[in-house]
């Protein structure tokens, strides 16, 4: 630019453009309003838990064994 | 002297009738038929086929007699805690969210440490906007069974509403751990946003 400017030729100068300044916390809020969307369903149960009831006596039987 | 035997009507016109397949209307050869098959009907379950397993198959199939079939099985004593756990999605899809609490509620009464039912409930209480009731069910979902990978998502979405920002990075970091690079490619926004509003907090209160 300076070596332009000695040999006599014009130089333009471009104001540089501002960077939009994004608040950090609008962003964490509109990215979980887009996640809001992707939440996961809910989810069946296939059958393979016992209950509680179920489990206890088994417990018992096996102490009494031993 | 001769008797006169009456012989029977020709066979064709006794008996069965046989059915015909009938001509479609638009017979081309060359269409394909890609919706004309009727929909399956279970008519007979195996026999050896318990109660709560007709009403997964019935519920899995989309069946409205599934959520009977569930309650039969809570009858017979069949996977009981399961049967009201798969019971209360029913009712939370057809709008019923007081009988889908119910539901979820006495499926951990016979089964506390029910992971599904922790989770759904914490869907559940994430559909009536109560986030930190949501979150403790997600928590309780998670710490029984670890490598349950929805929880982790639903849990990290629950703890950044409720500005817990670290704990979120931490559960959805763990997401991404068990979840396919396709799947975890696609949290990358909010765990960035997450990361940036955590640091931006800690320095604002380095400075002060």
């Amino acid at each position: 630019m300076i070596e332009a400017k000695i040999a006599g030729q014009q130089v333009i100068s471009v104001p540089e453009e501002e960077a939009p300044v994004v608040d950090i916390m609008t962003a964490l809020k509109e990215s979980i309003e887009r996640t809001k969307v992707q939440k996961k369903p809910m989810e069946k149960a296939k059958g393979a838990k016992k209950e509680v009831a179920e489990i206890e006596p088994a417990k018992q039987r096996k102490q009494k064994v031993a | 002297m001769a008797e006169i035997l009456k012989f029977p009507p020709p066979a064709s016109k006794l008996g069965y009738t046989r059915v015909r397949k009938r001509a479609r209307p638009a017979d081309d050869p060359d269409q394909l038929h890609l919706f004309s098959s009727p929909s399956a009907q279970i008519l007979n379950f195996a026999p050896d086929l318990g109660r709560f397993e007709q009403a997964l198959l019935l519920d899995e199939r989309g069946d409205p007699q599934a959520a009977e079939a569930y309650a039969r099985a809570i009858e017979d004593r069949d996977c009981v805690a399961d049967a009201y756990c798969n019971l209360g999605i029913i009712e939370s899809q057809r709008g019923r969210t007081a009988k889908a609490f119910d539901c979820f509620t006495t499926c951990l009464k016979h089964h506390p440490r029910h992971s599904e039912a922790h989770y759904n409930l914490g869907n559940l209480y994430f559909e009536v906007n109560d986030f930190r009731l949501a979150q403790v069910h997600y928590e309780m979902a998670a710490e029984v069974e670890p490598s349950f990978a929805n929880v982790y998502f639903n849990l990290a979405l629950v703890q950044a509403i409720n500005h817990d920002l670290a704990a979120a990075i931490s559960a959805l970091t763990r997401y991404q751990h068990l979840v396919s690079q396709e799947e975890a490619r696609k949290t990358d926004e909010l765990l960035h946003n997450l990361q940036r509003s955590l640091a931006a907090m800690s320095s604002r209160l380095g400075s002060t």
